[in-house]
């Protein structure tokens, strides 16, 4: 098995499943699958901070640290960052993320 | 900068060529040089004063154009000043449009011109654009980056022990980008021909009405000029082939938009909009790094011996001095910026220069500090408009620091010049940075 599922709930209540490569962000496989929610303005550098997204409690520990370029544009989301914001940029699939499940910021 | 010093690689074939380019240089440079003494100084008292301003600052307090060309000052217009104004705007592309660019400086350039776009148009086309300017792949032009520089541009000048860094500053990013975007490589003079039209293209936006309608005539002839070339070349990338090539050209012809494949007018049209932003920008980024670099007390020698700390002076500079002081957007509604009424249809003037010197953001704002904490600035914008060459430009001025820090020994200001001297309202960088080394 080389993907990993990520269930993403949308603000409006829908959720839905993307399929996503190891080695893939978040952001690139739900651009690729044409999901909105995930604005993605700079392309997937941590320079825009609009596709952010709440990770939701059980995979947090799970998710690399935020390192100092997330931390730093995490500080611009539109929506207020919480201790659960990431930047699906920076959220790369791997085998012990099957299964994560994120939470779309009304704004995006 | 002297015509007789013509970039290190040209000099003996092409001193026409790099003169032609330096003119239109400094013309820009005069174009944005405004009536502002300290740019800086003008913004803090602003801020603390009038942080939503209503009026037109940049015609009032600087005295430079704006891409809004003719139409400035034909609709209520307000200048924000603290850095979470400026970041509230420039992020939110839905109330705050650029579309009138199309009717300013766009009117003069023709065609598709990602600048002027708004909401989902401007999405799908960056989003076409996107990739070819992504780290991962430009990334993978760094070895040529950086061969050109030192082989081309810096040793030729080494036997001298001394030099204006400027004299290939104006000259490396040309080349560099101009390769990039597909143009065949090994004719410098077409280059510079390319780069001086792209110029005469910004000197489009004038203020002063005497000085129009040369001005246009100018950037219609850089226009044409930029089509033609970019027409030739994209017919002969498409006859070639354009499956094995990654330049902007080829993406642009492999892409697909609005659910059909661009044909060549488009591809030039839309290569052409680009080529303003693609060379000047760095160069005076250039000067600016070096500047602060060599007038920092103990800074060189720190940098020097951790080559990491490259990344953390370009992105210090970036916000420091920050070489296009402001961006200017319209509201596509009725909004409201610290109870300050906006109708809609109004020019909000968003000044970077003041917003990256605001102390709510930065901790002692008006000190260059290559260790403070890492925090966006706008000096490349924000949000859906965000230069999209950003990270070029970051690789062309890394690959340059380092080839200098490794090949001049003791690099060092030239006691005998004028120390730099960084200036403009707009469009601000060092005239010459005069430099010895050992």
């Amino acid at each position: 098995m080389t993907t990993a599922t990520c269930k993403v709930s949308h603000a409006d209540g829908r959720t839905s499943t993307l399929e996503i490569e190891h080695g893939t962000s978040l952001l690139q496989a739900a651009l690729n699958q044409g999901m909105t929610g995930f604005n993605g303005d700079c392309g997937g550098a941590c320079q825009c901070a609009t596709c952010h997204v709440y990770v939701d409690e059980a995979w947090q520990a799970h998710l690399d640290p935020v390192d100092d370029a997330e931390d730093a544009m995490l500080d611009c989301t539109t929506e207020p960052r919480r201790p659960s914001s990431r930047l699906a940029c920076r959220v790369v699939m791997s085998p012990a993320l099957c299964g994560l499940s994120v939470t779309l910021p009304l704004a995006q | 900068m002297t015509t007789t010093h013509a970039p290190a690689d040209a000099s003996a074939d092409a001193p026409d060529s790099a003169k032609l380019v330096e003119e239109a240089y400094s013309s820009v440079s005069a174009l944005y040089k405004g009536n502002v003494e300290d740019i800086f100084a003008a913004c803090r008292e602003m801020r603390e004063a009038t942080p939503v301003y209503e009026g037109d600052f940049i015609a009032k307090f600087m005295n430079v154009p704006t891409n809004a060309g003719l139409q400035a000052g034909t609709r209520p217009t307000f200048a924000v000043f603290k850095y979470q104004d400026v970041l509230a705007v420039l992020k939110d592309g839905t109330n705050y449009t650029n579309g009138f660019i199309l009717e300013g400086l766009g009117k003069v350039w023709d065609g598709l011109m990602i600048l002027g776009m708004d909401g989902d148009a401007h999405r799908r086309v960056r989003a076409l654009l996107q990739p070819a300017f992504m780290p991962d792949t430009v990334n993978k032009w760094r070895p040529k980056i950086d061969g050109i520089i030192r082989d081309f541009f810096i040793a030729p000048l080494l036997p001298n022990k001394r030099a204006d860094l400027m004299e290939f500053g104006l000259y490396f990013p040309i080349r560099l980008m101009y390769a990039l975007v597909g143009f065949p490589e090994g004719d410098k003079d077409k280059y510079n021909q390319y780069a001086a039209w792209a110029l005469a293209m910004l000197g489009a936006n004038q203020i002063d009405p005497s000085k129009v309608e040369e001005a246009r005539r100018q950037a219609l002839i850089g226009v044409k000029g930029l089509y033609d070339a970019l027409m030739e070349a994209t017919q002969k990338r498409r006859a070639e082939g354009a499956e094995q090539t990654d330049d902007v050209i080829s993406r642009l012809i492999k892409a697909e938009y609005e659910g059909h494949k661009l044909n060549d007018h488009e591809v030039a049209t839309f290569a052409r909009s680009l080529l303003p932003a693609a060379g000047e920008t760095t160069t005076r980024t250039f000067s600016s790094v070096m500047t602060l670099l060599l007038t920092t007390p103990g800074l060189i020698d720190r940098v020097r011996a951790d080559r990491a700390l490259v990344n953390k002076l370009v992105d210090e500079t970036v916000r420091y001095e920050p070489v296009s002081t402001f961006k200017v957007r319209e509201t596509a509604a009725d909004v409201e910026i610290r109870g300050v009424k906006i109708p809609k249809g109004s020019f909000v003037q968003c000044m970077v220069a003041s917003a990256n010197r605001d102390g709510d953001a930065f901790e002692n704002p008006d000190s260059f500090d290559i260790d403070r904490r890492q925090k966006p600035s706008f000096g490349f914008g924000f949000g859906p408009h965000m230069c999209i060459g950003q990270f070029v430009a970051k690789i062309e001025l890394q690959c340059a620091v380092n080839a200098m820090l490794d090949l001049m020994p003791n690099l060092r200001l030239d006691p005998d010049k004028p120390a730099p001297r960084i200036e403009g309202a707009h469009l601000r960088g060092a005239k010459s940075v005069h430099v010895i080394w050992d």
